[in-house]
C-alpha cells in the first residue's frame, strides 16, 4: 500500500509572532519552523497503516529550500522517502492542490492523507480542491481510519457536530487528518541520523506542468484587539443588573 | 575551523529533544521531586527516543548511531533544560555502554549489548565517586587484589544511580600497583554481586534513586575486567564534558525562567526586568550560560576529533559548576519570595545545580 502524506512548513504555534511593516504576512526572522501539527498527525496515521498493511510512505511538500527540514522531520519519524517541490513564489490552496494532483499522477498512491488545514493561515481547502481535481472519494477530518480487510476501501470516523460519523471511501482516496485521529510518535534520535540517507526527489512546478497563479492573496493581516481592562463593580446587584443589561449574558 | 552552525539533523535532534524536554519531562518534574519516585512512562519513553542504547552497533542488536561528543552535548543540554534527575536515570545505561563500547572486548559486547534491548529500558550503571573526605579520583580507596582466578574487590561507592535496578553495574577500581589514573580499570559486576547500602538523602536530584554500595570482597572473573590501558582520563574527560552540558541545560531553564518572571511582575508602576539591578544581573546569567554551552562544544568537539581533551573538559565543568551557583541562585533572588515557595521550579533548580560541583560521572557522552 502507497501512502502519499503532505507536509506543510508553518511557524511555531507556540511562537509569539509579530506582523510585518507592509502587513501582509508575518516577521518570520527569529521564529522557529515545524511541520505543520495537523500534517504531523496524518504522517503518523500513514506510518501506523504502513506498519499494519506493509508498503511505502512517501512524504511531499512545496516551498523554498527551507521545507526540506519538514520533509526530513517526517522522514525521521519513519517516512520512507520524500518530494521536494521547489518553489519560491506565492501561492493559494487551489495552485498546491493543482501541484499534488500532478504528484498523485506519478505516484499513483492508494491513500492521501493531507492535515485538515495548516494551522499558520487557516485555509483548509486543499484536501477537497485535490479530491475534486483528482475525482478522488474524499472523508475530511478523519478521528479515526481503518483499511478493510481487502484492501479496497477505507472505513473513516469522522467528527461532526453532536456525534460521529463513520464513511467508507473506495480506494484510492483523499483523507484529511483531524486532531483526535492519533497522537504523533517522537523521531528517535537514531532515526533522525539515518534520515539524511532517504532519498528526497526534486521537481520544479515546471517539469510538473503546472503554471501557479494564485487567485486569491493576502490584503492585510492585523492583530487580534487588545484587551481592554474590567471595571470594578460595587455589589452583587450592580453586577446582576450590568450581566443583564451591559453583557446580556443572562 | 569550527563552525557554530547545527546541521539539519542536529537541529532536529535539538528540537525533539527539547520537545520531549518541555511535553513530557516538565509535566512531571514536580511530583517527581516531591515523591522521589521517576514514572516508568517517561524512563521508557526516554528510551525509546534512542537515548540509552542508539549508539550501540547494529551488529550487536543496536541502532548504530554514530557515537558523537557534540550531538550528544546538544541532546543533553536539552534534556536536562526539562529535568536533571530524569535525564539521569534515563541515561544510567550510558554509563556502562560507553565505556565498554570504547573498552570492552568482543565477548563482553556481545554479552552486554545483547542484555540491552531496543524496546525496553534496562538498567545499568557505573560506580565512581567514593565516600571518603578529600576524594581524590586518582587515589580510589576502592582496590582490585589479584585473587589467581578472579578480582577480589574492597571499598565503597556513593551515589550509584539506580543501583537497584541496574542488570551490571561497572565499578571503577584501583589495582595494587596502579599509578594515578593509569591504574584505573572498570570491573563487572552483575546485580546481587555487592551490597546495596540505604538510599542516598539528597538536597537536590531527590526524585533520582541514589545509592551507597559496598564491595565486600565481591569476586570480579577476569574476563569481566575492562581493561582501560590509561584510558580512564579519556572516560573522565567524556563526562566532564557530559556535566558541562547538563549545567547549560540547567542553568538555561533557571535564566530563561527567572527573565520571563521579571517581565511579568510589576513592582513600583513597571515590570521588574525594567529595573538596573535585575537587568544587569539576567545579562550576567545569561552570559554565564552562553559560556558554558561554547566550553562543552569545545571539548565535545575535541574529543569527536580524537584529541585529548583532559584538560579542556575539566575547565568546563569547574566553570560551568561554578557559574550554575550563580545562575540558579540569582534566578531564586529574582523570583523573591516565590523563588522560596515550592510552586516554582526555580528552587528546585537550584538545589540540582547543587550536584554538579560535588559529583563526577554522573553521565557520559
Amino acid at each position: 500500500m502507497k501512502i502519499l502524506v503532505t507536509v506543510k512548513r508553518v511557524s511555531d504555534p507556540e511562537a509569539k509572532l509579530k506582523i510585518k511593516p507592509d502587513g501582509l504576512w508575518i516577521q518570520t526572522e527569529g521564529v522557529k519552523f515545524v511541520v505543520n501539527p495537523f500534517d504531523e498527525i496524518a504522517v503518523e496515521e500513514a506510518l501506523r497503516i504502513k506498519e499494519k498493511q506493509t508498503g511505502e510512505v512517501v512524504v511531499v511538500s512545496v516551498g523554498d529550500k527551507v521545507v526540506t527540514e519538514q520533509i526530513r522531520a517526517a522522514l525521521a519519524m519513519g517516512a520512507d522517502r520524500g518530494i521536494f517541490v521547489n518553489y519560491a513564489g506565492s501561492y493559494d490552496s487551489y495552485d498546491i492542490a493543482n501541484i499534488l494532483a500532478k504528484i498523485v499522477e506519478q505516484e499513483k498512491p492508494d491513500i492521501i492523507i493531507l492535515g485538515k488545514q495548516a494551522v499558520d493561515d487557516d485555509m483548509g481547502q486543499a484536501g477537497f480542491m485535490l479530491a475534486e481535481l483528482l475525482g478522488y472519494p474524499q472523508a475530511a477530518f478523519a478521528s479515526k481510519v481503518e483499511i478493510t480487510d481487502d484492501k479496497k476501501k477505507a472505513k473513516v470516523t469522522r467528527e461532526i457536530d453532536g456525534g460521529l460519523e463513520v464513511k467508507e471511501v473506495e480506494l484510492p482516496c483523499i483523507i484529511t487528518a483531524d486532531l483526535r485521529l492519533n497522537t504523533p510518535r517522537y523521531a528517535s534520535l537514531p532515526n533522525i541520523m539515518k534520515a539524511k540517507q532517504k532519498p528526497v526527489k526534486e521537481l520544479t512546478v515546471e517539469s510538473l506542468g503546472v503554471a501557479v497563479k494564485p487567485r486569491v492573496t493576502v490584503k492585510k493581516l492585523s492583530e487580534p484587539p487588545k484587551r481592554k481592562g474590567g471595571v470594578k463593580v460595587e455589589s452583587v446587584q450592580d453586577l446582576v443588573s450590568k450581566l443583564k443589561t451591559e453583557a446580556k449574558v443572562i | 575551523m569550527v563552525s557554530f552552525e547545527l546541521s539539519e539533523e542536529q537541529a532536529l535532534l535539538r528540537d525533539t529533544c527539547r520537545d520531549f524536554a518541555l511535553k513530557v519531562m516538565r509535566k512531571q518534574d514536580r511530583q517527581s521531586d516531591e515523591s522521589g519516585e521517576i514514572p516508568k512512562e517517561i524512563v521508557q519513553q526516554g528510551h525509546e527516543l534512542g537515548l540509552t542504547t542508539g549508539y550501540l552497533p547494529e551488529a550487536y542488536g543496536g541502532a548504530g548511531s554514530e557515537l558523537s561528543a557534540v550531538n550528544s552535548v546538544i541532546v543533553l543540554e536539552e534534556l536536562a533544560y526539562g529535568n536533571l534527575s530524569m535525564t539521569l536515570h534515563i541515561l544510567a545505561p550510558s554509563l556502562f555502554n560507553i565505556p565498554v563500547m570504547l573498552y570492552g572486548g568482543e565477548e563482553q559486547k556481545k554479552k552486554y549489548f545483547g542484555m540491552n534491548k531496543p524496546d525496553k529500558f534496562q538498567g545499568f550503571t557505573a560506580a565512581l565517586t567514593e565516600p571518603a573526605v578529600r576524594f581524590d579520583i586518582e587515589a580510589l580507596k576502592t582496590t582490585a587484589y589479584d585473587a589467581g582466578d578472579d578480582f577480589a574487590l574492597n571499598g565503597e561507592k556513593a551515589f550509584v544511580a539506580i543501583a537497584d535496578s541496574s542488570l551490571a553495574t561497572l565499578v571503577f577500581a584501583k589495582k595494587g600497583s596502579g599509578e594515578g589514573l593509569a591504574g584505573i580499570d572498570g570491573y563487572i559486576l552483575p546485580a546481587g554481586a555487592f551490597a546495596i547500602k540505604e538510599r542516598e538523602k539528597n538536597q537536590g536530584l531527590r526524585a533520582l534513586k541514589q545509592f551507597t554500595i559496598s564491595l565486600d570482597g565481591s569476586r570480579v572473573p577476569k574476563n569481566e575486567v575492562l581493561k582501560l590501558s590509561g584510558g580512564f582520563a579519556t572516560l573522565l574527560a567524556r563526562a566532564r564534558t557530559a556535566s558541562t552540558a547538563l549545567t547549560t541545560g540547567v542553568c538555561k531553564a533557571a535564566y530563561e525562567y527567572a527573565l520571563n518572571y521579571s517581565k511579568e511582575r510589576v513592582a513600583f508602576g513597571e515590570p521588574i526586568a525594567s529595573r538596573q539591578s535585575i537587568a544587569f544581573t539576567l545579562a550576567e546569567m545569561a552570559t554565564e550560560v552562553d559560556a558554558m554551552r561554547l566550553m562543552a562544544w569545545k571539548s565535545a568537539w575535541m574529543l569527536d576529533k580524537g584529541m585529548d581533551a583532559y584538560k579542556e573538559a575539566a575547565m568546563g565543568k569547574r566553570y560551568a559548576a561554578d557559574a550554575a551557583m550563580f545562575i540558579t541562585r540569582n534566578a531564586t533572588q529574582i523570583l523573591g519570595g516565590h523563588g522560596f515557595v515550592r510552586e516554582h521550579p526555580v528552587e528546585m533548580w537550584y538545589r540540582d545545580a547543587r550536584s554538579f560541583a560535588v559529583s563526577e560521572f554522573m553521565a557520559i557522552v
